[in-house]
């Protein structure tokens, strides 16, 4: 049961992030509901017992996605969509 | 039973003890950078100024505690308590009281490297929530330079990794019993480490995002109060976890000569040993080199030290 909650409770996250990476119209706050989302899904993918997929999502879509979004980022003025 | 491991979470390897040895550590690194340049350093508070980090740290927290107008509230109110969170989370993996840290499992290694990029991530937010132009060229600094340190880093963990055959800082540790792995090819990979950690920390040669001659204090230039006291508190903490780190994957951790029974003294105490060696490293790296311009680090990390790691990786594949 603790199971069950746990894992309803990343995916609404999950999903609240999503929504607010597109819905939101400053980039910054996007780029932040990105990186909650891909830490949700890693957690995800740990409850589900992948760790393996879950430590790469997170070394890769919390690391080096987000890194290169912000570093397009910056070669740009702050813009709201 | 888990009351019992929330109990070591909140005090003994857990946030209480890393954040006093936070302090002590940068106490002990001001001591040496002060003894390598012929000062003396902080001496008043407390015995040879022991109790200065904290002095500082509790004066910040009383000051006034300023959100200049133009800043991003939301994101600069909210940074500060966040990138503290995500440090103590990191030193948490630590194997400070034993081979097992205190959150352990399979791919930690991955996962500690993945949350100090995400705490790099937190400061160029803050620099770039704040109005000032300082800030936002010290974040900008910022990122520029995690997207060359960052290669080598994993490149280092990655060898680390491969001559243990394990992915899990446990692993690492445990294979260590017999011999440490600075003993040997991965010597190679130690060096770009504390290159790698050195850039990290920003601290000098790579100080780059928060040169003061330059650029105030990078990111940090409009902070101030208690935020200011809990971003410092964080460097403190980061400087804690690199050098525990290191210890952990290059030093055999926290083993050593051991007395039975004795073994919750001894793990602790020669987990501080051995990093406090790490942190004499990086104190005397900080004073015998002079800050590089952004360019010439982008430079020497992409054109040297990435293919530099690249060749211990493929030395430690060859060799192991």
């Amino acid at each position: 049961m603790g199971f069950v909650i746990i894992h309803v409770l990343v995916v609404l996250v999950s999903i609240v992030a999503a929504l607010i990476a597109v819905e939101v119209k400053d980039i910054l706050r996007a780029l932040i509901g990105f990186v909650i989302l891909s830490i949700s899904l890693s957690i995800a993918f740990y409850l589900l017992g992948a760790p393996y997929v879950s430590v790469f999502q997170l070394a890769i879509y919390a690391g080096a996605v987000v890194v290169l979004f912000l570093t397009a980022l910056h070669t740009m003025k702050r813009v709201r969509l | 039973m888990w009351f019992e491991y929330l109990v070591n979470i909140f005090t003994f390897p857990g946030f209480l003890f890393i954040i006093l040895i936070a302090f002590i550590y940068e106490w002990v690194d001001r001591k040496l950078y002060a003894a390598f340049q012929n000062r003396v350093g902080p001496w008043v508070t407390g015995f040879s100024g022991f109790l200065q980090p904290i002095a500082d740290f509790i004066k910040l927290l009383t000051k006034e505690d300023i959100t200049p107008e133009g800043a991003d509230t939301l994101i600069f109110r909210s940074i500060p308590v966040f990138s503290l969170a995500v440090a103590l989370l990191c030193s948490l993996f630590l194997p400070i009281s034993g081979i097992r840290g205190l959150v352990s499992f399979e791919g930690d290694l991955i996962v500690a490297i993945a949350l100090m990029t995400l705490l790099s991530i937190m400061f160029f937010y803050a620099g770039l929530s704040s109005p000032s132009r300082f800030s936002i060229v010290g974040a900008e600094r910022t990122m520029l330079q995690l997207l060359s340190y960052e290669i080598p880093l994993m490149l280092s963990m990655a060898s680390v990794a491969v001559s243990t055959s394990s992915l899990s800082i446990m692993g690492v540790v445990e294979a260590q019993r017999n011999r440490w792995l600075i003993i040997g090819p991965n010597i190679l990979s130690f060096i770009v480490f504390l290159l790698a950690a050195q850039a990290e920390l920003e601290r000098i040669p790579f100080d780059i995002p928060e040169a003061e001659t330059e650029i105030v204090a990078g990111w940090l230039t409009e902070f101030s109060g208690r935020k200011l006291a809990l971003l410092r508190l964080t460097k403190d903490v980061e400087l804690f976890y690199l050098s525990g780190l290191s210890t952990a994957l290059f030093l055999g951790g926290p083993l050593g000569p051991m007395v039975p029974g004795l073994e919750w003294l001894l793990h602790p105490v020669y987990f501080t040993i051995k990093s406090l060696v790490v942190l004499f490293l990086l104190s005397l790296m900080r004073s015998i080199f002079a800050r590089l311009r952004i360019d010439e680090a982008v430079n020497f990390l992409w054109k040297y030290i990435i293919p530099l790691s690249v060749l211990q990786f493929l030395l430690v594949r060859v060799v192991a």
